[in-house]
């Protein structure tokens, strides 16, 4: 098992590599740069500016030679080395901040976000998958199924759009503006949270649910399943204590797998609601052409990503004693 | 037949309307910005808070703290309510409740006749060349441990801020500074090599030029940290908190030195608690701030969203202006058929103004608004109606002409072309609607929408399409002519001409020190280029400024010094906290 452990872990640094190679160049691909975006706002920064202002970022360099001083093999512009071997991800090149402060900041805020999300999907997803699949082909059965395929249809934007617009013209509410962190008064934090979570949560809820369902269809037509009814066990001791633990090992899978898609969902929420987590600053990174805060949050992620399926493949262990990694 | 009777009648009619119109004007007057004449006066009430959004500061949030730098000018949104001007824009006495010579409306900066000192009790041109500042005594900076004591504002501070912020920013004005000093502790002396009509605004409205007044204790490494600022300034407000991305929040100061006078009795301001300007991206999100009072004021409702926060939310107060922004679809001279002026006349009166305000502007649009914007008064700026006869041509739609025209040039059956634009709303439907008014003349258009970005960097190296459309600001004249307008060097200025007789005419304008003269050369000016015809000009949008009538002696100035700037606006502004609960 330790062995297994090690060698994943330790395949992370290629894939980490080829990460931050596609990060790197596919960002610098799309076509003007973050001097071209200042410009923009700008209105009237001479052209002659703008070389001056793209020399002193360093991005008059050629792109390998950027790409060597942001792993920090090469020195950069101001003569020192300041890359993701020194343990850095370098500086904004709109800010002048350093990237992995400015990462940090906002990754509790979408990590709560997630969090959250994640757990609403299930709370809702996984009662009414297992309700589902034992009451299949009833009203309720239709119900929960239409409900589920609804919420896998559901864009986040759209929903997310309805939720802002309608109350504020219905009931005169709208989601508080200004965001107000944990520490500093936790029950409104979590009141900024409620609706954002539940906008994702339940558009991710669908999927667990279909999951969920499936899974638990296959379980209770098992032989062990049938024993356990006609032993006269009761029916919460056969769904819940021999079915469900079964039926839940691939929806913790899925479960794992949706990690992306939270993230992926946040950007969109967060904008929507203003909260100002990585998916905002990455939406503001990206219209910024800030090449160097656009690696550090895709960096920051495939870190998590990698580390959520190492984590999730290691609870498969845990949870199905068949299974024993070598 | 008139009798003597039915005369009499009239008379009195006469005078009722009369009476009933000065009675009315009287009660627009007496109200003005207040909720109503008994909250007049009441008059002010300490306390409460106002929450600001700012279009373009929701484009562009707080990202660094020190100016200057081509990545940090965004700073100067945020200082403001802190760092105070050289001057301001008199909003007490010539805003909209005073003589109503300005409306002082977002990034249009007035002319020196409207405006008032502010850290500078007064100033002076001795000789065309030669600018002083007397500052105004007893002005104190705020005290912090550890950065500053708390002492009074002196010239070696404006001097800091200058040689600290503007050199990194290249606004060609300071490239003809030939001296800024502090002749003694309240007087600032600027030599000049030329003289500059802008003048005014690039030192009068420091933070725009990229040089907040801050004080000389900090250090360029310090501006960078938002929490140094937290407590400094010698404006109305204080820095007290920065979520990125989301908020920055601003506490009263308790010693400002500036006071106002209401109801013959002086008030110590601000008046409210707190300021906060919020970051909101989305605009859904925005207007449904709006509507349900989580924003105060709001400073760029589009029309789009007008009659539906007038339903939604009636006791929404608006002021509705025309925007700040020209929509110019360029053409390229160096490319043909570009070069000939009967072709762009005839693309230019093919464009049906009309049916575009109509279908793209909600209604409401103002046909011309560059490259002067159409608040600026008749001194400079020239109505439509008042243009010469080829000028009103270009404007009015007339496909006949236009055909005329282009088979004049050669091109009875039209050709093809490709216009560019930035892909966002309402770019893509303005390029859309132009395409088929073109087809309409047999000209073929091929869209090529691009983003904002991707664009500028070809504008940067020269490669746009024949025809380019952009809407993008058109405010204080100086800094408009020369991004649009002149030689091809520009970024902005789409046409790749070097038009001599336009530079010439330009230059004329910015060194000629009469204000008389220059304001008839700058006019001229206007007329000479759209003579031209470089660019199609398209109606631009009306847009309001939006804000709940508990914001008392407010009425909907966002410009005090130049850009952005509310902070001395809001600090006589306050809340009326009853009517507040009552609405909410």
């Amino acid at each position: 098992m330790l062995a297994y452990i090690i060698r994943r872990v330790l395949l992370i640094i290629p894939t980490m590599f080829v990460v931050s190679l596609i990060v790197f160049f596919a960002i610098r691909l799309i076509p003007g740069d973050v001097v071209s975006q200042m410009a923009t706002g700008i209105g009237n920064m001479p052209k002659m500016t703008q070389e001056k202002v793209r020399k002193r970022l360093g991005l008059d360099a050629p792109i390998p030679v950027q790409y060597g001083r942001w792993l920090g093999v090469i020195r950069d512009q101001h003569g020192s080395f300041t890359g993701l071997f020194q343990g850095g991800l370098g500086l904004s090149l709109w800010t002048s901040v350093p990237v992995t402060r400015i990462v940090l900041k906002r990754l509790p805020l979408t990590f709560e976000l997630a969090l959250f999300t994640l757990t609403i999907a299930v709370l809702i997803g996984i009662p009414i998958g297992i309700y589902s699949a034992i009451r299949q082909n009833t009203t309720g059965d239709y119900t929960a199924r239409s409900f589920s395929m609804f919420a896998i249809a559901m864009p986040d934007f759209w929903l997310g759009t309805l939720v802002i617009v309608f109350p504020s013209l219905w009931w005169g509410w709208s989601p508080p503006i200004q965001y107000i962190s944990f520490t500093k008064d936790p029950l409104q934090n979590l009141g900024q949270f409620i609706v954002p979570s539940l906008v994702l949560g339940v558009l991710m809820s669908g999927l667990v649910m279909r999951m969920t369902r499936t899974m638990m269809l296959e379980i209770i037509r098992q032989d062990y399943i049938r024993t356990g009814w006609s032993k006269g066990l009761k029916e919460k001791v056969v769904i819940l204590r021999h079915a469900l633990p079964n039926a839940l090992i691939p929806v913790i899978t899925v479960i794992g797998y949706m990690l992306p898609w939270v993230i992926g969902g946040t950007i969109i929420i967060e904008r929507i609601f203003g909260l100002p987590g990585l998916g905002h600053l990455l939406v503001q990174a990206i219209n910024d052409r800030d090449y160097t805060v656009i690696s550090g949050i895709t960096i920051f992620a495939a870190i998590i990503l990698m580390l959520a399926n190492l984590v999730i493949d290691l609870t498969y262990a845990l949870l199905d004693p068949r299974i024993r990694y070598r | 037949m008139f009798t003597q009777k039915s005369t009499k009648l009239s008379t009195i009619m006469l005078a009722l309307i009369l009476g009933a119109s000065v009675f009315m004007a009287g009660q627009a007057w007496a109200v003005c910005g207040f909720s109503s004449e008994a909250a007049k006066k009441a008059g002010p009430q300490y306390g409460g808070s106002i929450t600001f959004l700012d279009g373009f500061g929701a484009a562009f949030p707080p990202t660094a703290w020190n100016q200057g730098e081509g990545s940090s000018w965004t700073a100067s949104i945020y200082h403001d309510p802190m760092y105070e001007t050289l001057l301001a824009n008199d909003t007490v006495l010539k805003g909209p409740c005073g003589t109503g010579e300005s409306g002082f409306y977002h990034s249009n900066s007035g002319p020196l006749e409207v405006m008032t000192g502010k850290l500078a009790e007064r100033w002076e041109l001795p000789d065309s060349k030669t600018l002083i500042m007397t500052l105004r005594r007893g002005v104190m900076w705020s005290g912090k441990p550890g950065v500053m004591e708390s002492r009074e504002l002196t010239a070696e501070d404006i001097v800091h801020s200058f040689k600290v912020g503007v050199p990194r920013y290249g606004m060609p004005i300071f490239k003809d500074m030939e001296s800024m000093k502090a002749t003694d502790r309240y007087t600032v002396t600027i030599k000049m090599k030329k003289f500059y009509i802008d003048w005014d605004h690039y030192f009068g409205f420091a933070h725009w030029a990229g040089a907040s007044i801050v004080p000389r204790e900090l250090t360029d490494e310090a501006m960078k940290d938002w929490k140094t600022h937290v407590g400094l300034g010698t404006g109305p407000f204080t820095l007290e908190d920065v979520v990125e991305g989301s908020s920055v929040s601003y506490t009263r100061n308790p010693n400002y030195w500036d006071s106002y006078v209401f109801n013959d009795k002086k008030y110590e301001i601000p008046f409210i608690d707190r300021l906060v300007k919020t970051v909101i991206k989305d605009k859904s999100s925005q207007v449904a701030a709006l509507r349900t009072g989580k924003i105060d004021v709001y400073d760029v409702l589009e029309k789009k969203f007008v009659d539906s926060v007038k339903r939604s939310a009636p006791e929404i107060k608006m002021r509705e202006r025309v925007a700040e922004r020209a929509w110019r679809m360029g053409f390229r001279l160096d490319v043909k058929p570009f070069d000939d002026l009967r072709v762009r006349r005839a693309m230019s009166m093919a464009i049906d103004r009309e049916a575009f305000i109509k279908t793209i502007q909600g209604g409401k649009g103002e046909i011309l608004n560059a490259e002067i914007h159409s608040g600026h008064t008749e001194t400079f700026y020239t109505p439509l109606e008042k243009m010469p006869k080829e000028i009103q041509e270009n404007f009015s739609y007339n496909p006949e002409l236009a055909r005329k025209l282009l088979a004049e040039a050669g091109y009875p059956n039209g050709f093809e072309t490709t216009i560019q634009a930035n892909a966002r709303e309402p770019e893509r439907d303005v390029v859309s609607f132009l395409a088929a008014m073109w087809k309409d003349i047999g000209i073929d258009v091929k869209i090529d929408l691009r983003d904002a970005s991707v664009l500028n960097g070809i504008l940067v190296k020269n490669e746009h399409a024949p025809l380019t459309f952009l809407a993008n600001s058109v405010m204080l004249a100086g800094a408009t002519l020369q991004t649009y307008t002149m030689d091809e060097s520009q970024t902005y200025q789409v046409n790749v001409v070097d038009d001599l007789e336009i530079n010439e005419a330009y230059e004329n304008w910015v060194s000629e020190p009469d204000p008389v003269k220059s304001n008839k050369i700058l006019k001229d000016w206007n007329v000479l280029w759209h003579k031209k015809v470089y660019n199609a000009y398209l109606p631009s949008p009306y847009v309001s400024v939006a804000y709940w009538p508990w914001v008392e002696n407010y009425a909907g100035e966002v410009n005090e010094s130049s850009s952005m700037s509310v902070g001395g606006i809001f600090a006589r502004a306050w809340v009326n906290s009853d009517l507040k609960a009552k609405i909410q």
